[in-house]
């Protein structure tokens, strides 16, 4: 029987199962990550729009903060967030992404002056303050009042996966890649460590630790079209429910987006319908005004994706051999547009479908994006087992929150009976 | 205007199998599928293990050409399968794993041991040389040019097909090879990590690094990120030999 | 954290702060001496044992079912009924269908029997789990009588606050359940700093929940008070969470309109 020790056993090397090994190993830990994947092919890799934080540096964010963000993140959530998690997030995201900064992290810088934007398909000139000069820029996305996104070029998820991991490397972290964590060994209500599968050679090892962390990511596998690496199965956080002591929460809570590729579910930036594309049907007609005459293509995405749903059950999809879809015509934009301001949209069409979006429409159909649920913990990220058996387990004075799904859980052992 | 049909063909996908189980031998098996509109690699290989062969080893992760996973020999050319149209392609495809790396079973190759034993080796992280770094105060500044100059090298997704391309790994195990080489041309451009020249001089100064490449520049052909090794690689050789005849 | 929905942007932010965050506090708890573990090899060597004993039965036990063809089916199930617009008779139909998949997974047999690197047998114990949180999201759709951010029920169409605000929360009690167990957790708006409202976009229609209407007036009276005050003051007044924090990441942030001369 193999067993291997540590101190914290971290389940997933994405952007928060390393940041975790990071933060635990220079407090003096041993730390190994298990990931099915090397750390840099991670899920992380894919998000390309940035990562908010109220740094207000450009134009169009000044006079954001905190209280801003905070104010769009329970909006967001419907009410549904814990506010003092959010309030933490919102105090310590400014933080993340200036200690990222030094990292190594090449974000998109701010330059004096003017310069031209189009919003809302019209162009428009900002002029960016003297001494904001150099520090990170910040874009506009999630149709927040202020423009609070921080970005690397077309690439952030991959830049911030790429720094974090070699900062990883460079604490010396070893990373267990090609295993899978298949269950957790647990007894009493105090997790152990997990019973983990390599997957190349099949063998079964045991990894006891006095910590375990759950960082394995959403479960947008579980659909049949998504967003997402094919390995965002949610296994980490299936081996937790499997323990029958921890718990998931509001795991009905799964976002969607309206325009992936069809049928590979390759996100297509939202910036195609901001400047001007038209979704059409098998007839070639636009029929998003029959659903949503004011707002038609930019009505917001759940809506839209609604009435795409709606008009391919009514018969109205193309019909092609991996299943039906619709199409988002982008043509009336003209080349120069798509060539410089989509850029990304137009390589993915010509990668992927190889198709000239210029010229041609593209298939497109709504596909699972985010899973919003996650095994359920406290601030801490402590797992609160047997919180419904024994709810006066929960552990005095903390508040109760929820970490979404791409971010951690981490089991605790219970005080004992 | 709309996308007009293209004549579906019958393709026969061989590729080059061993799975190391004791008794077996390489061989190659050809399996044929039915073509479809806008077929990738990723799509084929998943229909052929579904459909016809559930113990064919291959490695796909963002599907989306970012991870760098699925880095294979495609009618003898390392790149990206995940983003390869059938039908830019003959209707008869050879598909072999990538050389130099450790096989794993039939596609799949272990990049990632690779990658991580170059890392450690060549340091590719920010040297901070123990600065502090207070998280309350504004960010130092940086020219927004170099910035994107800095994430121009960056952008290497560690696919691993410039080593597949690479004459000079053939011959010279330890060769840091292009990846290596744009990681220190990308960390030596970057002001926040302390490492001068001496430094990087003592990583690759030396035959298994930036002197042991001999041009052939199949790197510059095969990147898939189209980053500009040629130019690179010249530019850090200069800068490494200058060192040398100090 | 992101409740019924996320904004574009928070994700990523999101997991780089909660490994910063719980790295911390999970240095914390490895710090204190009375974490330290004690565990028998016994334990352990069951636990190897029985999770072998699993994959044993998948690779040899001959069965007939087909893990490719379960993986298919959960995920058309789920795109079908558990999509974006859900419907209480389209979710009933999706647990159930879900449910005789999860019975039909216990009996998978492999085509490819390798013990090594074998594709179909993480699909194979993969499609086990999988399962098990579909469910976990089908089953908390169809209970959830009301519609919030991304959930939305054509026949419960609005949000309700009266009822529904409150987390799911779902766990396995044993391992022959075809179902989880359900429970909620009352979010508490008396605690809110801000209360419950409408989102700015969507429908502007939602029941409020009793006690929104004293916190808010609450809120407002905090607000007279404190008038003139920073905003600093004022939100450590409505939802004090500093302490909550660890030590090394409390702190104002700084910005070109908010520096911080001497004060931390």
């Amino acid at each position: 029987m193999k067993i291997i020790y540590t101190d914290v056993l971290i389940i997933g090397g994405g952007l928060a199962g390393l940041r975790l090994g990071i933060g635990a190993k220079r407090r003096g830990h041993d730390v190994i990550i298990l990931s099915l994947v090397p750390p840099k092919r991670s899920h992380s890799v894919a998000a390309q729009g940035g990562m908010q934080a109220s740094l207000a540096n450009v134009i169009k964010g000044e006079g954001d903060n905190e209280d801003v963000h905070f104010q769009d993140t329970v909006r967001g959530s419907d009410w549904g967030a814990d506010q003092h998690v959010v309030r933490m997030f919102v105090n310590t995201a400014p933080k993340a992404v200036r200690e990222l900064a030094a990292w190594g992290v090449p974000w998109s810088r701010v330059r004096r002056g003017d310069r031209d934007v189009i919003i809302n398909g019209q162009k428009v000139t900002l002029t960016e303050r003297n001494e904001a000069h150099g520090l990170i820029a910040q874009r506009d996305f999630g149709g927040t009042k202020k423009w609070r996104t921080c970005y690397v070029s077309d690439g952030t998820g991959h830049a911030m996966l790429f720094t974090m991991s070699d900062q990883a490397i460079a604490q010396e972290i070893p990373v267990h890649e090609r295993t899978e964590a298949i269950a957790l060994i647990h007894d009493s209500g105090r997790c152990y460590g997990a019973v983990v599968r390599n997957l190349i050679t099949g063998e079964l090892v045991a990894y006891v630790a006095k910590a375990t962390a759950i960082a394995g990511g959403g479960a947008g596998r579980l659909y049949h079209v998504t967003t997402n690496a094919v390995i965002s199965e949610g296994i980490p956080t299936a081996i937790a429910l499997e323990t029958g002591i921890a718990a998931v929460g509001n795991m009905e809570a799964v976002q969607f987006h309206p325009t992936p590729i069809f049928p590979a579910g390759i996100l297509l930036t939202e910036g195609a319908r901001g400047d001007g594309g038209l979704l059409r049907d098998v007839d070639g007609k636009r029929f998003m005004p029959d659903y949503e005459p004011e707002k038609k293509e930019l009505a917001s995405r759940d809506v839209v994706s609604r009435r795409m749903e709606e008009h391919i059950a009514k018969g109205k999809g193309v019909k092609s051999r991996f299943g039906e879809h619709l199409w988002l015509d982008i043509t009336l934009l003209g080349e120069h547009h798509i060539k410089h301001n989509l850029r990304e949209v137009y390589e993915i069409c010509q990668y992927f479908l190889g198709i000239d979006p210029t010229k041609d429409w593209v298939p497109v159909r709504p596909a699972q994006h985010y899973t919003m649920g996650g095994v359920r913990t406290n601030y801490t990220g402590e797992s609160p087992a047997k919180a419904y058996s024994q709810p006066a387990r929960r552990p005095a004075g903390t508040c109760t929150a929820l970490i979404a799904s791409a971010g951690i859980r981490w089991q605790k052992p219970l005080s004992p009976a | 205007m709309k996308n007009e049909n293209h004549t579906l063909r019958q393709l026969k996908i061989s590729v080059l199998r061993f799975n190391q189980e004791p008794g077996s031998a390489p061989r190659m098996q050809t399996y044929e599928i039915e073509e479809a509109d806008g077929m990738t690699l990723f799509i084929a290989l998943n229909e052929i293990r579904e459909k016809q062969d559930p113990s064919l080893h291959f490695d796909f992760v963002c599907r989306a050409g970012i991870c760098g996973s699925c880095g294979m020999m495609i009618n003898g050319r390392p790149t990206l399968a995940c983003r390869t149209l059938t039908k830019d392609l003959d209707s008869e495809i050879s598909l072999a794993p990538l050389p130099v790396f450790e096989l794993i079973a039939d596609l799949s190759v272990n990049t990632g041991k690779w990658m991580r034993h170059m890392s450690e080796r060549l340091e590719t992280w920010v040297h901070l040389n123990g600065d502090k770094i207070d998280l309350t105060k504004p960010e130092e500044r940086m020219e927004p040019e170099l910035a994107e100059k800095i994430y121009e090298l960056d952008r290497c997704i560690e696919c691993g097909c410039c080593i597949a391309g690479c004459g000079t790994v053939r011959m010279r195990e330890d060769f840091v090879g292009a990846v290596g080489l744009n990681k220190i041309a990308r960390f030596r451009l970057d002001p926040r990590d302390k490492r001068n020249d001496d430094d990087f001089y003592e990583l690759i100064g030396e035959d298994n690094g930036v002197f042991g490449c001999m041009s052939l520049l199949g790197c510059h052909d095969v990147c898939p990120k189209k980053l500009p090794l040629a130019t690179q690689i010249a530019f850090l050789r200069r800068k490494m030999a200058a060192v040398g005849w100090k | 954290m992101h409740g019924f929905n996320r904004l574009g942007g928070n994700s990523v932010a999101e997991t780089v702060v909660a490994g910063m965050i719980v790295g911390e506090y999970i240095a914390d708890f490895c710090d204190r001496s009375e974490n330290d573990i004690d565990i028998s090899t016994a334990l352990i060597h069951e636990a190897l044992e029985h999770e072998r004993a699993k994959l044993d039965v998948l690779i040899e036990g001959n069965r007939t079912e087909n893990a490719a063809v379960l993986m298919t089916e959960m995920k058309e199930i789920m795109t079908a009924k558990v999509g974006i617009f859900r419907h209480g008779k389209k979710l009933a139909e999706a647990v159930d269908e879900l449910q005789k998949l999860l019975v039909r997974s216990r009996n998978i047999g492999l085509r490819y029997k390798a013990r090594g690197a074998n594709p179909e047998l993480e699909t194979a114990y993969r499609v086990q789990k999988m399962l098990k949180l579909a469910l976990c999201v089908a089953y908390g759709a169809l209970q959830r009588t009301e519609s919030r951010g991304a959930h939305f029920r054509e026949d419960f169409p609005r949000r309700d606050d009266a009822e529904w605000l409150k987390r799911t929360i779902a766990t396995w009690r044993s391992e022959t359940d075809t179902l989880p167990s359900l429970t909620y957790e009352q979010l508490d708006v008396m605690k809110m700093e801000l209360p419950p409202g409408w989102r700015g976009y969507g429908a502007k229609d939602y029941i409020d929940h009793p006690d929104t209407p004293k916190r808010t007036a609450q809120i407002e009276q905090v607000k007279k008070k404190l008038n003139g005050a920073d905003r600093f003051a004022l939100q450590q007044e409505l939802l004090p969470y500093e302490r909550l924090l660890p030590e090394r990441f409390r702190g104002k942030n700084e910005r070109i309109d908010e520096m911080m001369e001497g004060e931390r």
